[in-house]
């Protein structure tokens, strides 16, 4: 009697039905099956590539409440003699500021109080702040014309991140691992890494899958605790018991499915076997005091520290891995008051492991195939806020225009783009708008932005909303 | 079965889930440094039967929400869903494996085993069985079971340690006259059975 119902189970299962019926919906289920990997076949359609990617993973360091770009990558000298003068109204012209800044009555100009240096064959410009990537300088491409929306954090970094001011959005690194799928068979694509204390929280919407399916979200590797949730297995449950216990759920899935043929029962017993390959894979990964002395201190990490340059070192060994998207957080980049001071104590902590990172992809020979991003969510004022001293001032939120870097992965080395005005507070040439830097990214990978779509609520959803363009000056 | 339900069904077939109607949301189980690096605000553990309220009254924080449901494809209820996707990924097998609450589920439904589940092993089996997938196991499917009680009774008749660990996961009261080796094992089984696909899948 059992064998009838099974056959009847077999022809009625709507979840079966629907993927023996469905053209769309077979072949992606069969490619499901067919693929090494649970994460292998993209979503998204078999248009891609659109065309040959130059890169091949993205690791991207956000620097989280918005770096000053006049006193890290876009030298103001003029503003010297004008320190601590009224900002002609002309330059600040009819441009909302903030309500921090709103009330205080005076603009008044606060210069850099860092020198800049220029370095390697091309010259680049950095602050006196950045010696290490001073030594990478040949190697990046520096935007000093980025310009975005919100002014304030949190919808600045959702705008950079999904491309929308409004919350619920799918995240870059959920977009392209719906696009692009797995190299990898132990991980997830899209892995996540925080370091820095205070500033501006940094929360898990910044790596959401918006209304993208729930694989695509980006996964939180934890420096402290469990790197991933739930990877330990409880008190009383071993490695060993795990196995055994793992085996026996996927040899019961494995009896239904030989009565069922359905492929979400499959996809289930290859979502445990992973589940038990991270739990193998994960502790040795994050375990970096197996790396040379040589390569921890070049870094600056220090296993067992929670910080960006033990993050900066996972990211290399992620992307080794075959990990789609790696994306760094580092806090308290947020510096209202007190800028010079708390950048003496901000920039050590980035500068060292960041250009560390971007030389020893380099050294693998994985430069070429890995495009390293580094910036925040918005640039700071040349107005000051807060108490204007001698050696000390405060600058507000500016999304007007901010400089970020990016290295690698197709990207044109030691070249400098974009112009902003005298004051550091205007575009004047080339300006890079927050969906053009999206739809580069996504060119470098092979990805057309337009057509990387999703549908959602009887729409198709771009990254890009419905602007973007490629920036032709930024490719090697 | 959408995020909520898998949890509550866990509950239910361990005989915990609170049935309460109304009130206000609840905090379960969660890693204890979950909120370490998002600021200020606590997560206050709740205890007692507030530990295993259905689903819907858990405490919803949108940017930062209790993860074992987000991986579950839980939206953010920052907008607008008329339709869940249903995914299918390796952090969901983490938290129905290791997630303290479906531990403590696999322990109090071995307790329930023990209890109620009638004299023999194969009646035992077949009563868990039904409990998890309302219908009896398939004869092959009895064998596998019967294996993975003998394997898993053998291993913690000889490792009473991890016997007495496995046993003492979760809040929820443990009767003390019930063999610490036999309810280790039938904890083992009940965390096989609250893993299946057809456990956490409704047809």
């Amino acid at each position: 009697m059992f064998n009838d119902l099974a056959e009847l189970n077999r022809a009625l299962t709507r979840r079966s039905f629907f993927t023996r019926t469905s053209a769309s919906l077979g072949s992606t289920a069969l490619a499901s099956l067919l693929s090494p990997t649970l994460f292998a076949a993209p979503d998204a359609g078999g248009a891609i590539p659109h065309f040959a990617p130059k890169a091949k993973r993205v690791i991207y360091l956000f620097m989280s409440g918005g770096p000053s770009h006049i006193d890290l990558y876009d030298p103001k000298p003029k503003l010297a003699e004008l320190h601590g003068q009224e900002m002609p109204a002309s330059v600040r012209g009819m441009q909302r500021v903030t309500l921090m800044t709103r009330n205080q009555g005076q603009f008044l100009v606060a210069a850099s109080q860092f020198k800049f240096v220029k370095h390697g064959q091309s010259g680049q410009e950095l602050s006196e702040l950045l010696p290490h990537i001073g030594k990478i300088a040949d190697r990046i491409a520096i935007i000093r014309s980025m310009h975005t929306e919100p002014i304030n954090h949190d919808p600045a970094v959702n705008f950079i991140q999904t491309g929308s001011g409004v919350v619920g959005r799918p995240t870059l690194g959920s977009w392209l691992s719906y696009g692009l799928g797995s190299e990898n068979k132990n991980l997830p694509d899209f892995i996540v890494l925080l370091s820095g204390a205070g500033g501006q929280p940094v929360v898990s919407r910044y790596w959401s899958n918006g209304f993208l399916p729930g694989k695509y979200q980006g996964v939180q590797f934890r420096s402290q605790g469990e790197a991933v949730l739930y990877l330990s297995n409880p008190p009383g449950i071993d490695g060993q018991t795990r196995k055994a216990l793992i085996d026996g759920v996927n040899e019961l899935n494995r009896l239904k499915y030989d009565s069922l043929a359905d492929p979400e029962i499959q996809a289930r017993i290859n979502s445990f076997e992973l589940a038990y390959r991270m739990q193998m894979s994960v502790p040795e990964l994050m375990d970096i005091s197996s790396e040379s002395q040589e390569t921890l201190e070049r870094y600056g990490a220090q296993p067992g520290q929670a910080s960006f340059a033990n993050n900066c070192l996972l990211a290399r060994r992620l992307a080794e891995r075959g990990v789609r998207f790696i994306q760094l957080y580092h806090r308290d980049w947020d510096h209202h008051l007190d800028l010079p001071n708390r950048m003496r104590q901000q920039c050590p902590q980035t500068d060292q492991a960041s250009a560390a990172l971007v030389r020893d992809l380099q050294e693998r020979g994985m430069l070429d195939e890995t495009l390293v991003i580094w910036g925040g969510e918005f640039g700071r004022t040349t107005f000051n806020q807060g108490p204007l001293k001698k050696d000390s001032y405060g600058r507000d939120h500016h999304p007007r225009c901010y400089s970020i870097w990016m290295a690698g992965g197709g990207v044109k080395g030691g070249i400098t783009l974009g112009k902003t005005d005298d004051f550091g507070y205007n575009l004047v040439e080339d300006g890079v708008h927050v969906h053009d830097f999206q739809a580069t990214i996504l060119h470098l990978l092979g990805i057309d932005h337009q057509r990387l779509t999703y549908r959602f609520q009887g729409r198709d959803f771009h990254l890009t909303d419905v602007s973007g363009n490629v920036v032709p000056k930024l490719l090697a | 079965m959408a995020a909520e339900s898998i949890r509550d069904n866990a509950l239910a077939v361990s005989g915990l889930l609170n049935r309460e109607l109304g009130g206000r949301s609840v905090y379960p189980y969660q890693p204890a440094d979950y909120y370490a690096d998002k600021g200020r605000w606590k997560w206050l553990q709740s205890s007692g039967p507030d530990l295993y309220r259905r689903g819907l009254y858990t405490f919803w924080r949108r940017t930062t929400f209790y993860p074992s449901f987000q991986v579950f494809d839980a939206p953010t209820r920052e907008f607008c869903t008329v339709d869940r996707p249903r995914t299918n990924t390796p952090l969901q097998a983490l938290v129905t494996l290791n997630d303290p609450v479906y531990v403590e589920a696999a322990r109090v439904l071995g307790q329930r085993i023990m209890l109620q589940g009638g004299e023999s092993t194969a009646r035992k089996l077949s009563f868990a069985f039904r409990l998890c997938v309302a219908r009896p196991p398939r004869e092959k499917e009895l064998q596998v079971l019967e294996r993975i009680f003998a394997e898993h009774l053998a291993k913690y008749q000889a490792d009473a340690a991890a016997a007495a660990a496995l046993v003492g996961n979760g809040a929820a009261p443990r009767l003390e006259n019930l063999s610490v080796a036999q309810l280790a094992a039938w904890t083992a089984v009940g965390n096989v059975l609250l893993n299946l696909d057809e456990t956490i899948t409704r047809e």
